[in-house]
């Protein structure tokens, strides 16, 4: 009785799963002990910039969170003075992330969406985006394709206005790995983890320190409690 | 062993102190470690307060995703400030629930426990409440049109009760945080009464069977301390984002659009309950009604105080609560199909067990 | 006899130690789960970003100052003359009122520009003194129009109720042409 609306969330958790056929990576994120990988997740920074900061904002971040990374103030700085913001002047790293500049008019109505928490939003996290990314197909017989849309085993529906952003060799990775498409999209998935996440290596690693020091107290109480009672009963 | 100088001291030149804590009392042998839950649910009230004052310094209504963001990104430990908000909330309210159920299930609502009792009811009461605007502050997507949907009903209103609906609900996120602000405010003042009525009407036992509370219930008290620890260390550093809607993530606007934005877990069974009668005054009935049973609990049950309480009683309220959880479930998961059908006769159930058969459990008793 | 006294007490002091550990875990835990609410009110980079200012110094004609407004204080940035220098540079530290060098209150390289907040250090007001045409005083420096404070162009105080020297704000020289405050 409930009909999902704009947002595949929905559709996703009514039990419209997709049809992912890909072969999904394991990412570093992912689990309970995850941890950011901060080398994949500055490549897919690299990835961001080159591919989708056209058609996405990336509104919740500054430059300068970059350093959260493992980038210097010094990197950044130089990161953020490349980039020509729409006043004609270069970024600093205070600014925040360049807003997109591509019109939504140009997608058939479909606006990108504001990438800054987007793994959080899509159950399934940084495997769902590499799912997108590298999920366009030619459509199956059978299937008339909406106006400027593509078809997308992994978007819910199949019928995605975003065109296929990634190919071979679309960024030069400054650490020479080689970048293809499968090796892009990981990246990038890694990096919107991050950037909607970032404290999430230091939460597991609080989290677990917190449940094992707990855990020593709690057996140390029960003893207390023990022998407290133990003339007692 | 007497209580130490230093305590002896303070609480002989703090009026109220006395009656809060607990350090002082004799208690009978052998109780349950659930009699440390009122203890706990303070514990947790006050982490809950500080880390929603620190709150206050980054948190701005007029942009409250902004300024969230700011929180996570840029504030030191802001992250952790907010995690022990949300997470203390889901352990605020599970501890209140819990407090209230082992009430029922003990019958501690007996005279001469009635006004701590509803005291105690009054505490989740203000404290839904007050949750309830902490959803709608944190400006996601859920938040957003629960909110909306609240302000939808407040119009169908008319006169002086949609007066009093916009006059709660009109003026925004600012003027939403002042209320939130004054529930939490209300909320420390019932736990405290609440607090202090239990010490108030609590039995002294026999000497043979009394023991003082240090150092027997203070160790006990210590290790019930620790798991709550840990129970909390699990949910900030795992679960972050437990029982809440996975829409409250989506920054809330009219695009964010959805039929039924779903309610985090603690307010859902209240949710669907309302959800099941008809219309903005078919809900608000419905939580009246269920507030004012729940008062009315010491005069429903017939039994005479000291009588404990029966095998069927017993099972009766674990039933009782097994529908409770049940409603929960179905409220936090919106789009549900069985929902309508289910959620009118679980809710039917609940007032069925105060005002039916909880008395005939009882009324066979008392003769 | 003796033996279970022994035990009774290797018992009581095991207990001890355990409730003591038991306390100090305790005190960790609290102390641990307190911080985070502390550190949350430490100055942080969002913040940091909004205190910082950039002010353009090159277009300051000699002999004058002007004003910006900086963390809600009236900032003066005054561009001395080469006769205003000699003048200041040798006097003897000792003899003001509040002792302070000609180094201590420009940046090296930059000894003609004077930054400094424009309020008396008296009673609080601003000063006079920022165009060529403006009262100020007799060394040439500012003059409060409150209670008649004289300042010289250094900021340092020369004359009148005040004691304390104007107080210079944090700032650095970007570039020639670039101050930054904050
Ligand atoms: C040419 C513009 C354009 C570029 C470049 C682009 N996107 Fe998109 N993207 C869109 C549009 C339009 C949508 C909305 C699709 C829809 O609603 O059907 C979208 C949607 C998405 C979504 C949301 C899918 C969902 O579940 O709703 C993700 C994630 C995404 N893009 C990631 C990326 C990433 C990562 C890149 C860079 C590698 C990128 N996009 C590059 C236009 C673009």
């Amino acid at each position: 009785m409930m009909r999902p609306f704009i947002l595949p969330l929905l559709a996703l958790l009514a039990g419209a799963a997709p049809a992912a056929a890909q072969t999904v990576p394991s990412f570093a994120s992912s689990g309970p002990l995850g941890h950011i990988d901060a080398a994949a997740a500055q490549r897919g920074f690299a990835v961001y910039e080159a591919s989708c900061a056209a058609c996405h904002s990336l509104s919740a971040l500054h430059y300068r969170d970059l350093e959260g990374l493992g980038l210097t103030s010094a990197q950044v700085a130089g990161i953020a003075s490349g980039i020509k913001l729409a006043d004609g002047t270069a970024a600093t790293p205070d600014s925040p992330f360049k807003p997109a500049t591509l019109p939504a008019s140009a997608f058939g109505g479909a606006l990108p969406p504001d990438l800054s928490s987007i793994a959080a939003q899509r159950p399934g996290g940084a495997a769902y985006i590499y799912a997108v990314l590298t999920g366009y197909t030619p459509a199956p017989a059978g299937i008339t394709l909406m106006p400027s849309h593509y078809y997308n085993s992994a978007y819910p529906g199949g019928q995605i206005a975003m065109p296929p952003p990634l190919h071979d060799g679309a960024v030069t990775y400054a650490d020479g790995t080689p970048s293809t498409t499968a090796q892009e999209a990981a990246d990038v998935a890694e990096f919107l983890t991050w950037a909607s996440d970032p404290t999430l290596t230091a939460r597991h690693e609080i989290g677990l320190r917190a449940l094992i020091f707990f855990g020593f107290l709690f057996v140390l109480a029960l003893v207390l409690k023990r022998q407290a009672w133990s003339n007692q009963s | 062993m007497t209580d130490h100088p230093a305590s002896s001291w303070a609480l002989s030149r703090i009026p109220g102190l006395g009656c809060v804590c607990p350090c002082r009392s004799t208690r009978a042998k052998g109780g349950s470690y659930l009699g440390a839950v009122p203890f706990l649910i303070a514990v947790t009230a006050l982490l809950v307060l500080a880390s929603g004052v620190v709150l206050l310094a980054t948190y701005n209504a007029r942009s409250p995703v902004a300024s969230l963001q700011i929180l996570s990104h840029a504030v030191p430990q802001g992250w952790l400030v907010r995690a022990y908000h949300a997470s203390g909330t889901t352990l605020l309210a599970g501890l209140v629930y819990l407090g209230l159920f082992h009430g029922l299930l003990t019958r501690a609502y007996r005279a001469p426990g009635e006004y701590a009792w509803m005291l105690g009811v009054k505490l989740l009461a203000v404290l839904l409440a007050a949750s309830w605007f902490g959803y709608v502050l944190s400006g996601g997507a859920g938040g957003y049109w629960s909110y909306q949907r609240a302000m939808m009903a407040a119009l169908q209103f008319h006169g002086a009760a949609r007066g009093l609906a916009l006059w709660v609900l009109s003026g925004g996120l600012p003027k939403l945080l002042v209320l939130h602000l004054l529930l939490a405010l209300s909320a420390g003042l019932a736990l405290w009464a609440w607090l202090a009525a239990r010490a108030k009407v609590r039995a002294t036992p026999p000497p043979g069977e009394a023991v003082p509370f240090y150092p027997y219930y203070a160790a006990q008290y210590l290790v019930a301390l620790c798991a709550l620890g840990f129970v909390g260390a699990l949910l900030i550093g795992f679960l972050p984002h437990l029982g809440m809607p996975a829409l409250n993530a989506v920054p809330g606007s009219g695009l964010s659009f959805a039929a039924n934005p779903g309610l985090p877990w603690y307010l859902a069974p209240l949710g669907a309950a309302a959800g099941s009668f008809h219309g903005a005054w078919g809900g608000i009935g419905a939580v009246i009604a269920l507030a004012v049973t729940l008062y009315a609990v010491p005069w429903l049950d017939l039994a005479p105080p000291e009588a404990p309480p029966s095998r069927l009683h017993q099972a009766l309220t674990w039933l009782l609560g097994a529908v409770v959880v049940a409603l929960g479930v179905d409220g936090t998961m919106p789009g549900c199909p069985l929902a309508p059908v289910l959620d009118p006769l679980l809710t039917l159930y609940v007032f069925l067990h105060f005002l039916v058969l909880l008395p005939l459990v009882t009324w066979g008793r008392a003769k | 006899m003796a033996e279970t006294a022994t035990t009774a007490e290797g018992a009581v002091d095991r207990r001890d130690f355990l409730t003591i550990l038991a306390g100090a875990g305790g005190l960790l835990a609290s102390a641990a789960i307190a911080w985070p609410l502390i550190d949350a009110l430490a100055p942080h980079g969002d913040a940091a970003a909004g205190e910082r200012m950039i002010v353009t110094i090159s277009d300051i004609a000699e002999n004058s100052a002007i004003t910006v407004y900086w963390a809600g204080l009236p900032i003066y940035v005054r561009k001395l003359t080469a006769q205003q220098i000699s003048a200041n540079q040798n006097t003897v530290p000792s003899t003001l009122p509040d002792p302070a060098t000609y180094a201590a209150r420009v940046q090296p390289g930059y000894e003609s520009f004077v930054v400094v907040v424009g309020l008396n250090t008296a009673t609080p007001c601003m000063l006079e003194g920022n165009a060529a045409t403006d009262p100020r005083g007799p060394f040439d420096g500012w003059l409060s129009p409150c209670d008649g404070s004289a300042y010289d162009p250094l900021g340092r105080v020369r004359a009148g109720p005040a004691r304390r020297n104007l107080a210079i704000p944090p700032y650095k020289f970007l570039n020639a042409n670039q101050i930054q405050l904050g």
